[in-house]
Parts: structure tokens; sequence; C-alpha cells
């Protein structure tokens, strides 16, 4: 009897053609933006060009260097960055370059977390490193930072701003799935559970809420795939539940940041202004949208970081932006496909935490400035303009792709017997 | 004309915006993923057989585990066996009883190849593998613990019922064992006239091990005394079934 091992060939993404229609996307959105923009300078052409470039680079680089043809989450995440860099370009053009700059950082945080994934001993190694530094961030971010929209999330180092709590989201998942890791033993779930309590109560004492709920919402799923057990989450939520009603109690001002949740149009001329001016210029854009810089709701303040939603329907169209909101669920039903077949624990659980991470802030994000969550001020992913958010989705994405298999030498090897 | 462009660009990229999602769902519907059978553990005892479908396994008796081994001997989260790149490594995950390939005790990590009896605790397995393994060098460094270099082979604890007076030992290889004198219904058969066809029932659970009369004619005693529901037992108790001492034992040194 002799033992015959055949490959199993699987079906290759049609990468091309996604990126040519991903780039004539771009090409038409960015004239578009040229000209609604009075006194265009060469810096916003340059950045246009320079993205379509850096765009198409990537996807050859890839090819070549990996042979593999699995883009779909980077040819989703140029398509979305793209569009808030076009919405960013059509309000002010200063925020075009920023972002361009974010988008690269960003890209390159991808590649260099990406080979850093790849070793899971190494990452054990930098799993208490990157969580001592995670909290000392934020201990320093309490220290420095100004009140800014009510939170003490921003900092400013030689003029640039950042906000480190979006930089630990990254920490977040990465010590999360090194420490619940299949081989560690159960001794380590406590000190994550510490470090994950630390984190959520500073950004508390930062009243950062929005963040504290995703990192709470990380920490569950991070939990859950570890334990698999619903009665412990139910006990997580319980308990959590618990402290926030205490916080209430002993700090009722928290309570007036949702003063306004579901009595938006009550408070239509002071706290409700940005999510009333959201619902009715978003219906305004009807399927197809006024067109890119036609909108109204531009010149309202955070239109391009937290009701970046409402403009992206007002001006790109409720069809677009059903589109964008699909790009979320469709990476994280890539995720939950190959996490799957991932090739360690480690993988299937930082991808599915960094998935629910990006869905839920996507959820919080166009719930919350349409009024059907409480407003919280969180961005939606790869549009709203910010450089450190940028970065942060780009790395999550990184945290998604480490789980993808695809071509996996082992497994697509089949065995069969023949006499 | 401008205005005319403007309003068919307005239409375009909400097409060509579908359009890519699409092909992005068509791609991730061809994408079936590689869940094939990668290795087989084959118990020694019983000779079934498991297959190895994940790159990563637990094994334990928590039900957790992807491989669920309902055995006195094997920890919650015993160990995890992992394919790496063309090699395979079994992960003892801090177990109480320990981890061993060819009855050798593995300190933390170590490869396996094809052919190969990983025990975990007392239960061992077979293991087969279509792949050949690929050990690095870094890998070969891998060795035992210092005590499995020893030529000898290295005793294995299990927990036993010790009858003094035949100096007979019944080794708890089981986690749940029927205890009677009818051999069919039975796991350890006591053939003395006193004795139930099926007289008491010895099971670990996380308490440890509990005995438990099946309604017997003689009853079941434990250090002397009559028991009537479950009872635990602990390391040297004496248990009396109908006339038949038996000594408890919780680590009971079995040389292979």
């Amino acid at each position: 009897m002799t033992q015959l091992y055949t490959k199993v060939e699987e079906k290759r993404f049609a990468w091309f053609p996604v990126l040519l229609l991903i780039t004539v996307f771009q090409i038409i959105s960015f004239i578009q933006v040229i000209l609604k923009t009075e006194d265009i300078d060469l810096k916003t052409l340059g950045v246009f060009s320079g993205y379509i470039v850096i765009e198409c680079l990537y996807f050859l680089i890839a090819w070549l260097v990996t042979k593999k043809t699995n883009f779909e989450l980077e040819m989703i995440a140029f398509f979305l960055s793209g569009i808030g860099l076009a919405i960013s370009a059509s309000v002010e053009q200063d925020f075009a370059f920023k972002q361009f700059v974010a988008i690269i950082l960003g890209l390159v945080g991808f590649v260099v977390l990406n080979l850093i994934l790849k070793d899971v001993d190494l990452v054990m190694k930098l799993r208490m490193p990157v969580a001592i530094g995670a909290v000392a961030l934020l201990i320093v971010n309490i220290l420095l930072a100004s009140e800014f929209n009510g939170t003490l999330n921003w900092i400013s180092i030689g003029g640039i701003s950042i906000q480190p709590s979006e930089l630990v989201k990254v920490a977040f998942v990465f010590v999360g799935a090194a420490t619940l890791e299949k081989l560690q033993s159960a001794r380590s779930i406590t000190k994550y559970i510490i470090f994950a309590v630390a984190c959520v109560g500073i950004l508390f004492l930062m009243r950062d809420f929005g963040t504290a709920l995703i990192f709470f919402f990380t920490f569950i799923i991070i939990a859950f795939m570890r334990s698999g057990d619903i009665r412990t989450i139910i006990l997580i939520c319980a308990a959590a539940l618990l402290g926030a009603l205490l916080i209430i109690y002993f700090k009722p001002y928290v309570a007036t940041r949702f003063a306004t949740y579901r009595h938006v149009w009550d408070y239509i001329d002071d706290q409700g202004f940005q999510q009333t001016r959201t619902l009715i210029y978003s219906a305004a854009g009807g399927l197809f949208g006024v067109g890119i810089g036609n909108g109204e709701l531009k010149d309202i303040f955070a239109s391009t970081t937290d009701l970046v939603f409402g403009m992206l329907c007002e001006e790109w169209g409720i069809l677009l932006a059903f589109v964008v909101i699909s790009c979320f669920a469709f990476i994280t039903i890539y995720t939950i496909k190959s996490a799957k077949t991932s090739i360690s624990a480690f993988y299937t659980i930082a991808s599915c935490s960094a998935a629910a991470l990006l869905m839920f802030q996507c959820a919080l994000n166009v719930f919350g400035c349409t009024d059907i969550l409480p407003f919280t001020g969180v961005t939606l992913p790869f549009i709203s303009r910010g450089g450190t958010s940028m970065i942060c989705c780009w790395a999550m994405l990184s945290f998604i792709k480490s789980a993808d298999t695809f071509s996996a030498v082992p497994s697509v090897i089949k065995k069969e017997v023949a006499e | 004309m401008l205005e005319f462009l403007e309003q068919i660009s307005r239409y375009a990229i909400s097409v060509i915006g579908i359009l890519v999602l699409i092909f992005c769902i068509i791609s991730l519907l061809r994408h079936k993923g590689n869940k094939t059978e990668k290795a087989f553990l084959t118990s020694t005892s019983s000779g079934e057989r498991t297959s190895l479908k994940e790159f990563e396994t637990a094994i334990g008796r928590s039900k957790a585990c992807d491989i669920v081994l309902d055995h006195g001997t094997v920890s919650r989260f015993h160990a995890v066996i992992s394919l790496r790149k063309k090699s395979w490594y079994v992960t003892d995950t801090f177990s109480k009883t320990g981890t061993y390939i060819n009855m050798k005790k593995i300190k933390r990590k170590a490869p396996i190849k094809d052919g190969d009896v990983i025990s975990f605790g007392t239960a061992a397995y077979k293991f087969e593998t279509p792949f050949v393994s690929e050990v690095s060098e870094k890998d070969k460094n891998v060795k035992p613990t210092k005590k499995s270099d020893v030529k000898q082979p290295e005793p294995v604890y299990v927990s036993a019922l010790i009858n003094d007076s035949k100096d007979m030992a019944y080794c708890l290889d089981m986690a749940d064992c029927i205890i009677g004198r009818d051999d069919e219904q039975c796991d350890i058969v006591l053939k003395v006239p006193t004795v139930s066809k099926v007289h008491a029932r010895l099971y670990h659970n996380t308490r440890g091990w509990i005995i438990e009369d099946k309604g017997s004619t003689a009853g079941t005693k434990v250090n002397g005394e009559l028991i009537t529901g479950k009872t635990k037992i602990s390391d040297n108790d004496e248990i009396n079934l109908g006339g038949v001492k038996l000594k408890f034992c919780l680590r009971f040194k079995r040389v292979k």
C-alpha cells in the first residue's frame, strides 16, 4: 500500500480587477474633491496621487514577495481609507496631508506587526513589556493631558497631538491574545485581568467612556475565546453593570454625558445639535448622495470624526454608506472563517478580538451619531480623520491577517491511499 | 457638461463600491479553509481513534479542550499537540501527572513523530501522522528531563485498589468503574459470593475519588462505616465490599 499526498489548490482571489476598480473609484472621488475645492494646492494633488501609487505598489510588492493573492482585507482597508482621505480633503486640505501620513504610518505598522506576529515565541517575550508600556502610557496621558471635549485623552508632543488610548487598544489585543494562548497556563489569566482592569479604570478616570466600553467589549470577547464558558461572561457583565451603577451613584456627572440619549430632538439647538443635524442631512443625501463637497454637515463640529457616517450618507449616499457598513461585516465574517483554521490559538484570539473591536467601534459610531446608542464620540475605523486612530485600525488589521492560513503548507496536503 | 459628469460620477462610485464588495464576498465564499485530518491519536487500551484537524489541539479533562479525556489522571488542561511548519510537538501545560513520550517524561515541549506513544497521565495514545516530521536542530535540543534519561522504564503512578490478602492491585485506569461479581457489567470483578453482581461504583470527579453503593445486599463500608450515599475516599482508606477488603491507594507505582 502506498500513500500519496496531493496538493489541494485553493481558488485564488482576483486581486488585480478589484485593485483596478478601487483605483477608478478613488480617481473619481478625488476628482470630485478637486473640482469642488477652491484654490487646490499642489500638496493635496500630491497626496491623492501618492495614495494611489502607494496602494498599487503595496499590492505589487506583496504579490511578488509572498506569492499569495489573499489581499481581500488590505483591499477593503485601502478602499475605506481612500474614502476617509477624500472626506478629510473635501473639508480641509490640511487634513488630507495629515491623514495621508497617518495611512502610511499605519501601513508600515501593519507590515511590521505582521512580521512580529509570525513568531509566536517573540510575541510571548514581548507581552509583558507591552503591557507595562501600555499602562505607563495611559498614566502619562492622565498626567499630561489637557481637557478636550470633556475628556482627557489627547496629549501633545512637539506640536503633534496623539491619542494614547488608541495605541493602547493594540497593546490590549496583543497582550490579551498572548496571555490567554492555549499553550500558557491558567495562571496567566489573573495577570491579564489585572491589566484589563487597570486599562479600563484609567480610561474611566480620563472620562473616555466610549473607549472604555470598547476595551470592555474586547475583554469579553477574549475571555470567551479562552474559556468558552457563557456563565463566566454573564458573571463579568453583571459585575461590570454593578460597577457602572456604582460609578453613576457616586459620580452623577457621568450620567449627564448621556442625558440626551433618545431625546436629541428635545435638545435640538444645544446638546442634541450634532445628532439632529446628522439625521437631517443623512436623510437629505438620498440613495446616491448630494455629491462630494456639496453637503451641509461638513460645517458642523466633528463632521470628519464622530459624525463622519452622517457625511458619508449625505454626500456619498446611503447606498455607499451601506457598502461601508458591509465592509466591516465582511471583515468580521472573514475573521470567523479564517480563525477556524488558524495555526495557533493565539492567532484565533487575536484576530477575533481585533475584528470584534473594529465592529463594535463601527457600531458605536454609526448608532451613536444616529441616536440609537448613546453618543460616545468614537471614530469610524479607517474613515474618520485621526492619525492614532488610523494607525490603530491598520494594526488591528494585522491581527486579523495573522490568522489567515491561506496556502499554509501542511494543511493543503491531502492524504490518499492507493493500492 | 461638467455637471452631467458630476451626476454620472455620483452613481458610478456607488456602483463601483458595490462591485468591490461583491468581488470580496465571492472570494470569501470560495475560500473553504483547510480543515483536513492532519494526524490521529489511537488509544492503546480501547483502540479508539481520534483525528486531529487543527494546527493546535488542547487535550484535557475540561470541556473547553478540543479532545476531552475523562480520566482520573488527566488534568483539566493537560497538554497541547501542535503542528508548527512541518513538525509536530506536544507541550505539557503544567499538568499534575505529566506527559510522556514513549514512557519518557517531557519537561514542557518536545517534538513527536509518527508512531510515538504519548501518555497523558496514564492515558496512553499512539500518535500517527501522514506528515514526515522535520525536526530542526534547535528542536533537537529540547530534551526530556534528567529523570527520564534513566534507561529503566519510568514508573507511572495511577490510583488503585489493593487487595493485600491476594497480593493484587486493581489499577484505576478509567475515571469511572463498576465493581461487582458480574463479568459483563463490571470493570473490576470480585468472584466472591458475598459481593453483589453490581456492588459499587467508583468514579473520579473534581472533588476526587467517590464511591457509591449500587444497592448491594451486603453493603459497602469505608473505614468500617457503612455508606449510604456518595462518599469521598482518600489515600489508604479501607473499602469493604461484602467482606472483601480493599485498600485505596491514590498514587500506586506501576512499572510498565
